[in-house]
């Protein structure tokens, strides 16, 4: 049903993008670092939906929270691994997912985050050294990755359990 | 677990490995003839020797650009960021630069401080920087 999937799309954005600024406010021990909340709403719309709903819900959450934070470096960075990481989840998703299960499709996801968010910073800084800080990210983006795909899963099974995914 | 899944896990496993070589060979000994190199907008724009303040004295060096400004506060054997003008902060919050090859870095005004002591340089830049 197409009206139920609109609504399922806009209650992701609006949940993904409340996370999103809320987890902003968490210190994290290094800068671009971050735990990534909002990408498991980009994968349940995977998982539910489909591919057009992962990419609208990456989309409209990266332009959304940068119309209320205003922070064009984050928007840059977000709006290039945010879609990076979608393309990468939906391919492994669809075509490779008798090689890949879910959390470490999300993995896959975090680096492809990681890749491009680190482009982005090495064009505005203009210095290329800077691609070395992709091993700390790769790192603790496995882990974060990996936490956001179970929930992903999890998310995405107990909704459809209770009825509201389409038939 | 799947194929995939686990050369995905061996990935991770070697970056966790070069990430943890990686701070122990930058851990070692107190920095000697302490530089800073600034770069903006890719290019050199100052490099500074700290090692010439005296102990426990400290300098401020304010950079400004296209409207931007950050601070930088620098000490005989480190160097930190303290203000910017942008709302995030990130190169503030990385604190002072103590060891060869530490980096802050300020995505909007384009700047980047990176620290050097001559002391290790040698074997840590051959390994990851």
């Amino acid at each position: 049903m197409k009206l139920r999937e609109n609504i399922i799309t806009a209650l992701f954005v609006a949940m993904a993008i409340v996370i999103n600024i809320a987890e902003g406010a968490f210190p994290m021990p290094l800068p671009g670092i971050k735990l990534g909340l909002a990408n498991v709403f980009t994968l349940a719309a995977l998982l539910m939906l489909g591919t057009r709903a992962a990419f609208t819900v990456t989309v409209l959450r990266v332009f959304l929270v940068w119309l209320i934070t205003g922070n064009v470096f984050a928007l840059s960075c977000s709006m290039t691994g945010g879609l990076l990481a979608a393309a990468v989840m939906v391919l492994l998703y669809s075509k490779l997912s008798d090689y890949f299960s879910v959390p470490w499709i999300s993995v896959a996801g975090a680096w492809a985050f990681n890749a491009g968010q680190l482009a982005v910073a090495a064009v505005f800084v203009g210095d290329p050294r800077i691609v070395f800080y992709v091993i700390p990210l790769f790192v603790t983006g496995t882990a974060a990755g990996w936490c956001t795909g179970v929930l992903a899963e999890l998310l995405s099974k107990r909704i459809s359990l209770s009825g509201i995914r389409r038939d | 677990m799947k194929r995939g899944d686990k050369a995905m896990l061996s990935v991770f496993l070697v970056m966790l490995v070069l990430l943890s070589l990686s701070h122990l060979m930058r851990k070692a000994g107190e920095p000697h003839n302490a530089r800073a190199v600034i770069f903006q907008d890719g290019k050199v724009i100052r490099e500074l020797d700290l090692s010439r303040i005296p102990e426990g004295k400290e300098e401020k060096l304010r950079i400004e650009f296209r409207g931007g400004w950050n601070v930088l506060t620098l000490k005989r054997n480190g160097i930190a960021v303290t203000e910017a003008s942008c709302p995030d902060h990130d190169c503030v919050r990385v604190g002072e630069l103590t060891r060869n090859g530490d980096s802050a870095v300020c995505l909007p005004n384009r700047l980047s401080v990176r620290f050097r002591s001559s002391h290790l340089r040698e074997q840590v830049d051959g390994v990851t920087w």
